[in-house]
């Protein structure tokens, strides 16, 4: 018996004062897949994300998940890290913590995670200090406290060199498989989308699909 | 780097304006000093021992406090609602709620008399804040606290004064804040709750804004005169301490003892503002330039229209802001008809013809108005020019790393605002003109107070735009070859050009409403201001029917005057600028 999708998106529907950005569009994420969505800047990728992780309203259509928690076992990364800058680092990573912990585990989690993206010892930096690679890793780290079922990226590497940009999706690739975490990855870069992804679905297609159907 | 010539300019400029503002109260002080003979360190100490002095610091800490905090409760859910959509008429609604900050005190004492008399709708209600009967003369016998309807009018009215302090300063941070921060942190474990993303997001950022607004009401609370006169007339502040005092205060081998009062008050006065004065300036810092910020328009147009319940909210505060204002033009039109048969009231623009006329011991309106005009010009002249000044240099030497300078000069800056009026009155009067007494004959005297009045308003204004410009705009601009006027406008005062109308309005409309000084200053009646005008006028004998009235049309076209002037400014602010006020 094959594992059930974590996330099934069936015919959603999605438009801006009435100029549709996408309509019919299904996709099944699997447990522990990640799939990589290709398209052009503008497409409606990143709205697709909003709509499932509930910053927006889909006109029509449907999100089933397979645990419980819905759109709340969901995290986000932006295309530009969020970090507080009223916050040094570890109070910044401590904002995915979904529960109340003690200090003592609090700063251990920390460490630890810290530690596993080659960020040792960054707890009191500034944000402000932090390039764009590291900033990124950081929000990265604080949206997987949250210990999702599904991550959805939103382009969050395409403001970085290409050499970083490698590194660091090649570094969350990893990371995903060994925490055994779903992600939905949106890119309009072809050689990350198969450097990330398990499987690439080019938005065109994904479109033409439904509309095959 | 700047040249040597500019920065003695600079240093000439801050000195000049140091001594302006603090030798009032110098010379006040060493005129009491040698009346009384006491250090102003003995008058300190015994303070307490001062007659009437620790009940009046009480009831000022009381009134001050609790009309910051009425203050917030009002304005803080009109600044995030009106922050927060896009409002079809959001200009006009910034104007309504920044004309009650610079209305003449004693114009909104009169409007809040008639919010609150026998014909009002409180009344009707049956909430009698001034003769205290029915549930507040019953809430009076119950807790034995003796007239808190007053002080209830005295609060609200404080609060009515300070609304735009906390919309000012909260509205700009929250229409402008990147809507992706708040929803970053709704999608977080510590942001699922309003009171996560309260606590994690809204505080760190609104706060030092909110507190910042706060320390300001407290301290124009503080130190308010004419409503505290009006409205609580069977309680002392320190500031009518020293004005029941003040007159018979000075005078050598006369009332030693109303000397030591005014002392005491004053120096316990100073040092309770400047430490309210040292924490707006911190706070101020700590609001500037801290958080991502987005167009203004960009932001309200992802939110989109207000909802009902913002609507209700922001309408409600529109109404509330208008109502004294409201009160004052219908009272202008509304004429009292005393017969045996006893008083009614008839409506008419009599007392709008009396205003226009004058008499012969009163100036007309638009005389009252061309004097108040030219010392307000006089004073923008003199007023943003200094204050530029004074924001730049604090602002260079922030960026040079002198930041202990910098804060020493931003709260020098403020100095003015924690010296009471009235010792200003007397150090002008006891101490600058006894020097120079031909300063009396020069008909633009109150262009000096009005200077030393508005300078910290420009400052305050200027300052945060001037920290928020981006240097690589500048460096831009010097890179395209442009000559350095061309790159200055283009770099530099394109960004602060909005702030600047802002506080050139700011100036004229606080000049136009200034009362006190004006009233301490002008010798002659040709002279009269037009807030000089409404209290002449209301300090009659209202047997005459018109003078109530006439004083309320003279009042309406300062208000009128006013609301204009704000209006002009709003059209003119940049998008996205709120300014430190």
């Amino acid at each position: 018996m094959s594992e059930p999708s974590v996330l099934e998106i069936r015919d959603l529907a999605k438009s801006f004062d009435g100029v549709s950005v996408f309509n019919g569009l299904n996709l099944r994420l699997e447990a522990n897949e990640i799939v990589a969505i290709l398209g052009p800047s503008g497409c409606g990728k990143s709205t697709l994300l909003r709509c499932i992780v509930g910053l927006e309203e889909a006109d029509h259509g449907g999100l089933t998940f397979a645990s419980n928690r819905g759109s709340e076992g969901v995290g986000y990364l932006f295309q530009q890290p969020i970090l507080y800058p009223h916050l040094n680092v570890a109070s910044n990573i401590a904002l995915g913590f979904k529960t109340k912990v003690s200090k003592k585990e609090r700063q251990t989690t920390i460490a630890r995670e810290l530690n596993s993206v080659e960020l040792t010892g960054f707890e009191t930096r500034r944000v402000e200090s932090l390039s764009g690679g590291e900033a990124q890793r950081i929000a990265l780290l604080r949206a997987m406290l949250g210990q999702p079922e599904v991550l959805l990226l939103d382009e969050p590497f395409s403001a970085l060199d290409l050499e970083t940009r490698r590194s660091i999706t090649a570094q969350t690739r990893r990371w995903l498989k060994q925490r055994k975490t779903a992600a939905i990855h949106v890119t309009h870069d072809p050689e990350e989308a198969e450097l990330m992804a398990d499987r690439v679905v080019p938005w065109r297609d994904l479109i033409h699909h439904n509309e095959e159907e | 780097m700047p040249r040597n010539s500019e920065i003695a300019g600079r240093g000439f400029v801050v000195m000049a304006y140091v001594a302006l503002s603090s030798l009032p109260f110098v010379y006040a002080m060493a005129r009491l000093q040698s009346v009384t003979g006491k250090t102003p360190i003995e008058a300190f100490l015994e303070f307490p021992e001062a007659y009437g002095a620790t009940e009046a610091l009480r009831f000022t800490m009381l009134e001050a406090s609790a009309s910051a905090l009425l203050t917030v409760l009002f304005g803080l859910p009109i600044a995030w609602h009106l922050g927060r959509y896009h409002w079809k008429r959001a200009t006009m609604l910034r104007a309504v709620f920044s004309v009650p900050f610079v209305m003449p005190a004693i114009v909104v004492a009169m409007g809040f008399l008639l919010l609150i008399d026998q014909q009002s709708l409180l009344f009707k209600l049956g909430l009698d804040l001034r003769t205290e009967t029915g549930v507040i003369g019953a809430y009076a016998d119950w807790t034995g606290w003796s007239h808190p309807g007053h002080f209830l009018a005295l609060i609200i009215a404080h609060a009515w004064f300070n609304l735009s302090l906390i919309i000012r300063f909260v509205e700009p941070t929250v229409a402008r804040l990147d809507p992706a921060w708040e929803e970053q942190m709704s999608l977080l474990g510590q942001g699922q709750s309003t009171f996560g993303r309260l606590r994690h997001l809204w505080w760190p950022v609104l706060g030092p804004a909110v507190l910042c607004a706060a320390s300001l009401s407290f301290l124009f609370s503080f130190t308010s005169f004419a409503l505290v006169k009006w409205l609580t007339p069977f309680n002392q502040t320190l500031e009518s301490l020293m004005a029941s005092y003040g007159g018979s205060a000075g005078i050598a081998d006369y009332r030693v003892d109303t000397s030591e009062i005014v002392m005491s008050a004053s120096i316990v006065q100073f040092l309770i503002l400047l430490g309210a004065l040292y924490l707006t300036s911190t706070l101020q810092r700590r609001h500037s330039n801290r958080f991502s910020l987005v167009s203004e328009q960009g932001a309200r147009a992802t939110r989109g229209p207000p909802p009902f319940k913002a609507k209700i909210t922001v309408y409600a505060g529109f109404l509330f802001a208008l109502a004294p204002m409201i009160a004052a033009v219908t009272a202008s039109f509304r004429i009292r008809t005393t017969t045996g048969a006893g008083t009614t009231y008839t409506w008419g623009v009599d007392a709008w013809n009396a205003a226009w006329a004058g008499n012969l011991s009163t100036l007309s309106v638009p005389e009252a108005l061309t004097n108040s005009m030219i010392f307000a010009i006089g004073t923008l002249f003199v007023a943003l020019p200094v204050g530029w000044i004074l924001a730049s240099t604090i602002h260079a030497l922030e960026i040079s790393n002198n930041h202990k300078f910098a804060k020493a000069l931003d709260v020098a800056t403020l100095l003015p605002l924690a010296i009471s009026a009235i010792m200003v009155g007397l150090g002008v009067l006891l101490g600058v003109l006894k020097n120079m007494p031909s300063l009396f004959q020069w008909s633009m005297l109150p262009i000096l107070p009005h200077v030393i009045l508005t300078v910290p308003f420009v400052v305050r204004i200027m300052l945060p735009a001037m920290r928020s410009v981006d240097p690589k705009w500048n460096e831009q601009a010097s890179v395209l070859g442009l000559s350095p006027l061309r790159t200055w406008y283009h770099g530099y005062f394109s960004f602060i050009r909005g702030p600047a109308v802002v506080a050139s309005s700011l100036t004229l409309a606080f000049s136009l409403g200034e009362f006190g000084a004006s009233w301490l200053l002008v010798r002659t009646g040709s002279w009269d201001t037009l807030s000089v005008l409404v209290d002449t006028l209301m300090s009659r004998p209202k047997f005459d029917p018109l003078v109530q009235p006439t004083a309320m049309a003279a009042a309406t076209v300062l208000m009128m005057l006013t609301f204009f002037l704000f209006f002009l400014a709003e059209r003119f602010r940049t998008e996205g600028e709120g300014g430190g006020f």
